[in-house]
């Protein structure tokens, strides 16, 4: 039987009973959909981590404290440690060679005062060399210039949450803030970043960093040092050289103790990527499961369609069709539910991935390879689901069949 | 000799269950005859039908169609030796529904190996010989018992079969329409076709050119019918059996 013939008359098989196809069909567009939504939804996470832990800048080191006296067991939060000092981070600078630069960073959250409006938001001390290091610019007005360092001056520049929060969006540059009532002049407001990785500094206020040590917190301590590494390629070297370095200024000989952790992009990189991707998986093998049970549904309406047409089998058989001819018919008719399914659930999965992406404000990220490997995995359940029956037909014998009532 | 038969035995089931259906039929059919095979119910006619038929394989006995050995055939060529040889009527007519007389009609050509062109011509052929040709567009719940039947009859023809096999052709129909079916097949034969018809009425197997009984699997009588009844064989054309 040509393949044209086949299909015409699968067709027809599958006309004469448009409720029962459509609804078989139905499991298989809603397993076909909910794995093209459900990939699209963790593929978009992944892309969206990526490219926000990304924007932190390339190339960059983060040397945080470490609490590791005291109770054994007992660590403080980053943060908190107090082993990291403004000396440290000069000396990462002058020393080690395959360093581009440093950026030493003090941050505490506190109260700001503007006129009769107050709001509490995160203080960062920091230093010229911050724009460059965090890839992170002054959008207008300037920002700190290592003059305000040496000076202690009282300058901030205004992330672009604070513009909104404490000046209802109205050009903050000129005017003066209270910083634990000290008083600030606003010289620059930063550009939008997003939030990034897990902070937002968008909602951050930035001061020279000894004014925030000395000025205002009394504290010699550092939060953290971003390191700008020269060449990507010597990230880990650099790691080392900034390792040993530390550990001989605080006189620590075992690294094991160090009261320091050195982290790079990649390390969280890979971390966000093995936990969006297990997400994505997750939330495939779910929607999978329903393209399973939809596949169930085809054998057991084939199965049923092969009892009611035994005597039809019997009459193609008497007059001359071969077991390939009758495997041959079934299996195209739970291709053809399979694959049509498949079509509309691919059209369906799109658009809901659309419709969350708009209204739940969700990233969705469709790729060709959710689309083929549903479309495949479509096939493959028409097949796998569709042989059983199909065989069952193909074996019946010419006489019983024709004799069946 | 179109067909020749040796010693066939069917034996249904296994063990102490077993049925033996036919016991040892041997016979022949030449070219052109018109045999009438009779019997009672559980004779084994119907047995031997599925086997001249080639639907079935026999137990122990040598069958000869055409001069091809039949039991050294699988499944697969059996079907190619039924889409080739033989046209299937039933008592049932066994038609699609849904599906249009000229659509029915060219089912064994869609089977069969290569003849692809004209297809419809030659279903619109095979219509116009049982005289259907106004009907070849219309479903088998459009048209009545005996049209239905000769739909399958066109069908039966469509591959120029050697042999046309019918299964009480005549069992589910009235007895005017029954006579016209009985008359397109004696114009069939008279055209040359070989026809094997399966009754259990006498009445319908003396339109027959030969009657074989059968009995408890045996045949116990072979004769050539002497007051052969016939039809105007031209009847179905003019009148609509309705």
């Amino acid at each position: 039987m040509s393949l044209r013939q086949s299909l015409k008359t699968a067709l027809r098989a599958l006309s004469i009973n448009k409720m029962r196809s459509g609804l078989t069909m139905l499991g298989i567009m809603i397993g076909v959909g909910a794995v093209v939504a459900m990939i699209s939804i963790g593929t978009g996470a992944s892309v969206s981590v990526t490219s926000r832990i990304q924007s932190l800048g390339a190339n960059l080191l983060m040397v945080t404290p470490e609490f590791t006296g005291g109770f054994a067991g007992a660590r403080q939060a980053g943060g908190m440690g107090t082993t990291l000092v403004y000396e440290d981070a000069v000396a990462i600078a002058k020393e080690i060679s395959t360093v581009k630069k440093v950026s030493p960073e003090f941050s505490s959250s506190t109260q700001v005062v503007y006129g009769n409006q107050n709001v509490n938001t995160s203080i960062q001390g920091v230093i010229t060399d911050y724009q460059d290091v965090h890839n992170f610019h002054v959008a207008f007005g300037e920002f700190i210039r290592s003059e305000d360092e040496k000076m202690q001056s009282r300058v901030a520049v205004v992330g672009q949450t604070v513009v909104t929060n404490l000046f209802a969006g109205e050009d903050p540059v000129g005017k003066t803030i209270k910083i634990k009532n000290v008083p600030f002049r606003i010289i620059g407001v930063m550009e939008l970043k997003g939030q990034s990785g897990f902070q937002n500094l968008d909602d951050a206020i930035f001061i020279p960093l000894p004014t925030a040590q000395k000025r205002l917190f009394g504290s010699n301590n550092l939060r953290m040092i971003s390191v700008q590494v020269k060449n990507e390629e010597e990230m880990d070297l650099a790691s080392s050289q900034i390792s040993s370095l530390l550990l001989s200024r605080h006189k620590i000989s075992d690294p094991s103790k160090a009261d320091f952790e050195i982290r790079n992009q990649a390390d969280i990189l890979s971390t966000m990527s093995q936990v969006t991707g297990t997400l994505t998986l997750l939330l495939g093998g779910i929607a999978a499961i329903s393209l399973l049970v939809g596949g169930i549904g085809i054998m057991n309406i084939m199965l049923v369609s092969v009892t009611e047409r035994t005597r039809e089998i019997g009459l193609r058989k008497a007059v001359g069709a071969k077991r390939k001819d009758i495997l041959t018919q079934f299996l195209i008719e739970s291709l053809i539910l399979s694959l049509l399914g498949g079509i509309i659930g691919l059209f369906l999965g799109v658009v809901g991935s659309f419709i969350i992406s708009k209204i739940g404000e969700w990233p969705t990220v469709v790729t060709l390879n959710s689309i083929l490997l549903s479309f495949l995995f479509s096939a493959a359940v028409g097949i796998f689901f569709g042989i059983y029956p199909a065989r069952k037909a193909s074996l019946l014998s010419p006489i019983d069949a024709l004799r069946f009532e | 000799m179109l067909i020749e038969v040796g010693s066939l035995t069917k034996t249904y089931g296994i063990g102490a269950g077993t049925v033996q259906a036919l016991r040892g039929v041997s016979l022949n059919i030449a070219k052109g005859e018109f045999v009438a095979i009779m019997g009672s119910s559980g004779s084994g006619k119907s047995t031997l039908m599925h086997l001249l038929g080639c639907l079935d394989h026999p137990t122990s006995g040598l069958y000869k169609l055409d001069e091809i050995n039949l039991e050294e055939l699988d499944d697969d060529e059996l079907a190619e030796i039924r889409n080739e040889k033989i046209g299937f009527v039933f008592q049932q007519f066994n038609l699609l529904s849904r599906t249009s007389a000229l659509e029915n009609v060219i089912l064994p050509l869609t089977y069969g190996k290569g003849r692809t062109q004209n297809i419809y011509e030659l279903a619109a052929k095979a219509l116009n010989a049982v005289g259907l040709q106004d009907r070849m567009n219309h479903r088998p719940n459009e048209l009545s018992g005996g049209e239905q039947q000769r739909v399958a009859i066109a069908r039966a023809l469509i591959n120029d079969p050697a042999i046309i096999m019918a299964d009480e052709p005549t069992g589910a129909l009235d007895t005017k329409s029954g006579d016209e079916i009985m008359g397109i097949f004696q114009q069939l034969n008279s055209q040359g076709k070989t026809i094997i018809l399966i009754t259990h009425e006498r009445y319908i197997a003396e339109h027959a050119k030969r009657i074989i009984f059968l009995q408890d699997g045996k045949i116990i009588g072979d004769e050539i019918v002497s007051n052969r009844k016939t039809t105007n064989a031209n009847s179905h054309q003019g009148s609509e059996s309705s």
